[in-house]
């Protein structure tokens, strides 16, 4: 009998095994070949979870129209994408699924004769109507086209005096807002983007990129530089933007990839949202002025920028391959990416879009010659998610959407954030200031502080007066008794020396 | 009791420093062993800030907290300032003698630690919005010290006001200067160790 038991013991121990091995839940594991992290409250890096993985990387339609060259800008909307294959002199049309459309490889000014080419285009912007734009950058001008890809018209060099005829225009990126006045950056231009009206003709210079100059260079540059010096400084003036995208609301972000460290680290500002008349209204609420990682010895060069309907945007940087994700109020919400030589890794990234609300990013490398697919992860979405909820006013769905997040990541802050702000609303107090203290909130753990206090002192008014006329009354009486016990000394002192 | 009574001193000094200093020095109405519980409290009360003072108040990344830099950074000010000054009035013909200056010193902190510790206590009532108060209360505890400190100073040497004025500046720029002699020395004894060390290796391989 004994050995039977032992022998189902065995077996049943093994099954355990056999069982426990199948029924464990498979570990996901999200390898990606860059790092991912954040900034604490104190500035200290620390990891994330993966945001985005790679899980494609197109490099070019194969026999239809080979492969890429040197690709300077993308616009991706959800039906298509639009590649400015530059090294190619042409634009690629894909479809959803990254297969071809069409080529636009010319243009047709008349209906006979040849369709001009295009020389280097680097700029491309798309309209609401499907109407393309395409910055033909080395013919100077910009060439439009409707959906099918039909030549519409060409627009070349703005007639301005501000423009010196000498002067080389060669438009670089371009965006056209709802009333289709045209905004191009073009090289060398330090007076802003050019605006052009919905006819072409030239209308003002917005956006100019100024840089305030602090005393310590004011004084170098104007007193103790030599003249050789100050001609090689002049190289360090900002010129124009390095890319271009215009939000839903016609709002123009830019970001400037040529500023001088010195200017940098002055606080110039490397990425910008101009409105219609040009001013820069960019929130930065964050911790850190949005500059990228502040502390690197080789400041970001960011190349492109590419926003969602909730104010989240990306930025994409040239010198280490990272992009940043923003939120609206300018918060770094993580950073991933990286240059190398690994399956998803950048050699010198382009441009940047997003679909799908974000959850797919697209990113052009002209190095490489393709283009990256990074489809958000279970983490990355529900950041996305509880953005998209604050955004809407919707408090609850971003606490929920939050939760999820924290859940993944308790050292995510902005998850803190969301959900003690949702505790904040519902009158949770506690909770929501043991929230706010984990995410080094102070302002609104400030808040949630406030209520508590007063509701701290309207229930328990009586219990404190009471506590502290007591106390009052202890002090003086003792102070009496004490007084009373030394004139008692005093008298008898007195009456025993007499 | 005796050094009881001398710590109640510092209370009455605090408002009549002039008369305070004076009497410290000359009627022994503070003594040494005084001057030290006062810097023992000046040491609490800034542990005490780093570690205690409210969430709302308190910017110090608990991770960096360290309890012998704290100490050692309040003990070092104090014998800094102590040791440049009694440098400089000794050149300077100043009347009092290093005990004396710790002293002074000493009994000047009391309206720090004091109002530190109510800045303490305040950090943990007050809100953002009324955050101005628990910094005054702070920022008058620092002025009220550094006044203090430059009225016993003049006292305990008995110097004129310009006088002391300078001398106090100057004890600044001494403080720096022992850092940076003490750095130097560090460095120096530093790089000696590695050379012997290396010599010696050398030795030992070679021979």
């Amino acid at each position: 009998m004994p050995k039977t038991i032992k022998k189902h013991k065995k077996t049943a121990v093994l099954l355990a095994a056999v069982l426990s091995m199948v029924m464990l839940p498979a570990r996901v594991r999200a390898a990606v070949p860059y790092q991912c992290y954040s900034y604490d409250y104190y500035g200290n890096e620390k990891p994330e979870p993966a945001p985005y993985t790679v899980t494609a990387v197109w490099q070019g339609s194969g026999a239809e129209a080979g492969g890429l060259s040197e690709p300077g800008d993308l616009f991706v909307t959800e039906e298509r994408i639009y590649i400015a294959d530059s090294g190619n002199d042409r634009i690629l049309v894909l479809k959803q699924d990254f297969s071809l459309d069409f080529v636009i490889d010319g243009f047709r000014g008349t209906e006979e004769g040849e369709p001009e080419t295009l020389n280097h285009p680097q700029g491309i912007y798309v309209t609401q109507e499907g109407h393309i734009y395409v910055a033909d950058t080395y013919n100077g001008r910009i060439l439009e086209y409707d959906r099918q890809g039909r030549s519409l018209r060409s627009i070349g060099r703005p007639r301005t005096a501000l423009l010196s005829g000498a002067f080389d225009y060669r438009p670089m990126k371009l965006a056209v807002d709802g009333a289709g006045r045209i905004f191009i950056s073009a090289y060398g231009v330090n007076l802003g983007l050019i605006e052009l009206d919905a006819d072409g003709e030239f209308r003002t210079f917005i956006g100019a990129i100024d840089v305030t100059v602090g005393a310590v260079e004011y004084i170098w540059k104007h007193y103790l530089s030599t003249q050789d010096q100050r001609d090689r400084m002049t190289a360090s003036i900002p010129t124009e933007y390095s890319n271009i995208f215009m939000d839903g609301q016609d709002f123009i972000y830019a970001v400037i990839s040529t500023l001088s460290e010195e200017q940098i680290r002055q606080g110039a500002d490397m990425v910008r949202r101009l409105n219609p008349s040009g001013r820069d209204v960019l929130r930065r609420l964050g911790n850190m002025p949005v500059t990228g990682d502040g502390d690197q010895e080789e400041p970001c060069r960011f190349v492109d920028i590419t926003a969602l309907e909730s104010g989240t945007y990306f930025v994409l940087d040239s010198s280490r391959g990272k992009i940043y994700c923003y939120d609206y109020d300018g918060n770094l919400m993580y950073v991933f990416g990286g240059t190398g030589n690994r399956r998803g890794n950048f050699k010198q990234p382009s441009a940047i879009g997003a679909r799908d609300g974000g959850r797919q990013l697209l990113v052009l490398d002209s190095g490489n010659n393709a283009l990256y697919v990074f489809t958000a992860t279970e983490y990355g979405a529900g950041i996305l998610e509880a953005l998209e909820a604050g955004n809407s006013g919707s408090m609850e769905e971003a606490a929920r959407a939050w939760e999820r997040v924290w859940k993944l990541n308790t050292n995510n802050a902005y998850a803190g954030v969301g959900i003690g702000r949702y505790y904040l609303q519902n009158g949770e107090l506690q909770k929501a200031m043991e929230y706010f203290k984990n995410a080094n909130n102070r302002t609104y753990y400030s808040k949630a502080y406030e209520l508590y206090r007063k509701e701290l002192m309207q229930r328990s008014f009586g219990i404190y007066v009471s506590v502290g006329a007591a106390g009052i009354l202890i002090l003086w009486s003792a102070v009496r008794i004490r007084r009373f016990n030394r004139k008692v000394r005093r008298t008898n002192g007195n009456w025993e020396m007499s | 009791m005796e050094t009881g009574k001398c710590l109640r001193y510092a209370l009455y000094l605090i408002f009549h420093p002039f008369d305070g200093f004076w009497d410290i020095k000359y009627e022994k109405r503070g003594n040494m062993k005084a001057a030290l519980i006062l810097l023992f409290l000046g040491v609490l009360v800034y542990v005490a800030g780093r570690q205690f003072t409210g969430f709302l108040f308190n910017y110090v990344e608990p991770e960096s907290l360290n309890l012998f830099v704290d100490v050692g950074l309040v003990l070092a000010l104090f014998f800094l300032w102590c040791t440049a000054n009694w440098c400089l009035t000794s050149l300077m013909d100043g009347k009092g003698s290093y005990k004396d200056i710790m002293k002074a010193a000493a009994y000047a902190m009391t309206p720090w630690i004091l109002l530190s510790g109510l800045a303490i206590v305040l950090s943990g009532v007050f809100t953002l919005q009324e955050g101005t108060f628990y910094y005054i209360v702070q920022n008058l505890g620092y002025l009220w010290s550094a006044g203090l400190l430059f009225f016993g100073m003049m006292v305990t040497h008995e110097y004129s006001f310009w006088k002391n004025f300078v001398c106090c500046i100057m004890t600044l720029m001494g403080m720096a200067v022992i850092v940076f002699l003490i750095l130097v020395f560090f460095s120096v004894i530093q790089q000696a160790a590695a050379f012997f060390m290396i010599l010696y290796r050398e030795l030992s391989l070679r021979v």
